[in-house]
């Protein structure tokens, strides 16, 4: 059990995050209006970014439920912002990767980020990014010192060269199972937008 | 119509132990009771009370904490036996739970969601400076309908988990801090904290969460363990108005 009141409040996040409440089924640009897309209600977004490429939203907390939106990664970059004191390199997108390879890139940057080695991925199959095809991915992995394990599902494509990722993950007690239904359907009509992309 | 949020600031206030921040009382208690909960006026509820979950131990000179076995068992016992008492005389049934005839798996892993959720509720809620807008006016956190197969036997309406975590100065590091005093240095003392939350035994929704960051009371011993418990059951529901108030 490792607990202490700087961890309880959150003192110790170096990154300080403003939330902003979503309206329920009204659609929101996320990530750079690179991708549209319409939440159910209770939903929160973060002002801190996982990456330059990304967007946090949670409904009870980071620790209860996290959706990340990554938008328009290009070539030779990254999910996540480098991990301070991390001694890897996070692995880089290829704009020619396979769908496999996309699902390694997530789950070695995840390991990295986790600091874990237990990360396991289930079923791999094709899934719809909005219009686009992809790729669906399960996985699930036991976060150190917390005692559960969380669960996670991720649908990515590539558009136009440019990786485009939806990710969700909550402990496999109650959180996931509540609301992966509805996740999966606003992964199914989000738009993803890469004239937005053009732009940059 | 008003929303029936409960949210509670003890009055109870510290000065922090930095000069820095010694200007500003820091609210170190707090509660919430989930929106429109009241305990059923007709019968007395059953409360099952978990094992508290106890770390106790020892500050050495140079910080680092220790683990004491021997405080563990004796918080664990004067801690229970403190919730039982106090159950008794605000008229609420409250028994022990017998972890032998639990499904010892799935309270472990409902025991680790509750501290993540305690810990979001604290941080997203109660204490921390990056509160949740949706959350704002509700107190809807839940464990799930899971903890309904935690021991069914029991037929209890609702589940008490309490957590406990206090570090106790050792007399090495008593006597740095004298130095330290007077050679015109600050220290921080001992950590004594905890929480402790009643949950719907059907659903796994959190009905009530009391919090305490600075806890007072010597909980290794009878007395201070109830003082303890009195101090977390603040704002605990009360059965006879059969409205969810503070006391």
């Amino acid at each position: 059990m490792a607990i202490s009141i700087l961890a309880l409040v959150g003192a110790s996040v170096p990154a300080f995050a403003e939330w902003k409440a979503l309206i329920a089924d009204q659609s929101v640009n996320v990530a750079g209006k690179l991708i549209f897309a319409t939440p159910k209600a209770g939903w929160n977004r973060s002002s801190a970014r996982p990456s330059d490429h990304g967007e946090r939203w949670t409904r009870d907390g980071l620790a209860l439920n996290e959706l990340t939106f990554f938008a328009a990664i290009p070539d030779g970059g990254t999910l996540y912002h480098t991990p301070y004191g991390a001694t890897q390199k996070l692995p880089k997108f290829r704009s020619n990767m396979l769908a496999t390879e996309i699902v390694e890139l997530f789950e070695n940057s995840n390991r990295i980020l986790l600091n874990s080695s237990v990360f396991s991925v289930g079923a791999v199959e094709p899934a719809r990014l909005g219009k686009h095809e992809g790729v669906r991915f399960a996985y699930s992995y036991a976060a150190q010192d917390e005692g559960l394990t969380r669960k996670g599902e991720g649908v990515a494509a590539i558009v136009d060269g440019k990786l485009y990722l939806v990710n969700f993950i909550a402990p496999e007690i109650h959180y996931f199972d509540r609301d992966i239904e509805e996740i999966r359907q606003l992964v199914a009509t989000l738009q993803v937008r890469p004239s937005q992309a053009m732009r940059r | 119509m008003a929303r029936r949020l409960s949210i509670g600031l003890a009055l109870a206030t510290v000065l922090a132990a930095s000069p820095i921040l010694a200007q500003a009382p820091v609210a170190t208690e707090k509660y919430a009771v989930r929106e429109g909960f009241a305990f059923t006026p007709e019968t007395p509820p059953r409360i099952l009370v978990f094992r508290p979950e106890v770390k106790v131990g020892e500050q050495t000179t140079a910080g680092i904490f220790q683990n004491n076995a021997e405080w563990h068992a004796a918080v664990t016992r004067e801690l229970s036996a403190a919730l039982v008492a106090t159950g008794g005389k605000r008229g609420i049934e409250m028994v022990l739970h017998d972890d032998r005839a639990a499904n010892s798996q799935l309270l472990t892993e409902h025991r680790a969601l509750f501290r993540l959720v305690v810990g979001t509720i604290i941080r997203h809620k109660l204490f921390g400076k990056d509160p949740l807008p949706s959350k704002v006016d509700s107190f809807d956190w839940s464990l799930g309908s899971g903890v309904a197969k935690i021991a069914p036997a029991a037929k209890a309406d609702y589940g008490l988990f309490l957590l406990s975590h206090d570090s106790f100065e050792s007399a090495g590091r008593r006597a740095a801090k004298l130095v330290a005093a007077l050679m015109g240095n600050g220290d921080i003392a001992g950590t004594h904290f905890g929480y402790a939350a009643l949950i719907d035994m059907k659903n796994g929704d959190i009905v009530w969460l009391g919090v305490d960051l600075k806890a007072g009371g010597d909980v290794r011993t009878a007395e201070g363990a109830t003082q303890r418990v009195e101090q977390l059951l603040n704002g605990f529901p009360v059965r006879a108005s059969g409205k969810a108030v503070a006391p």
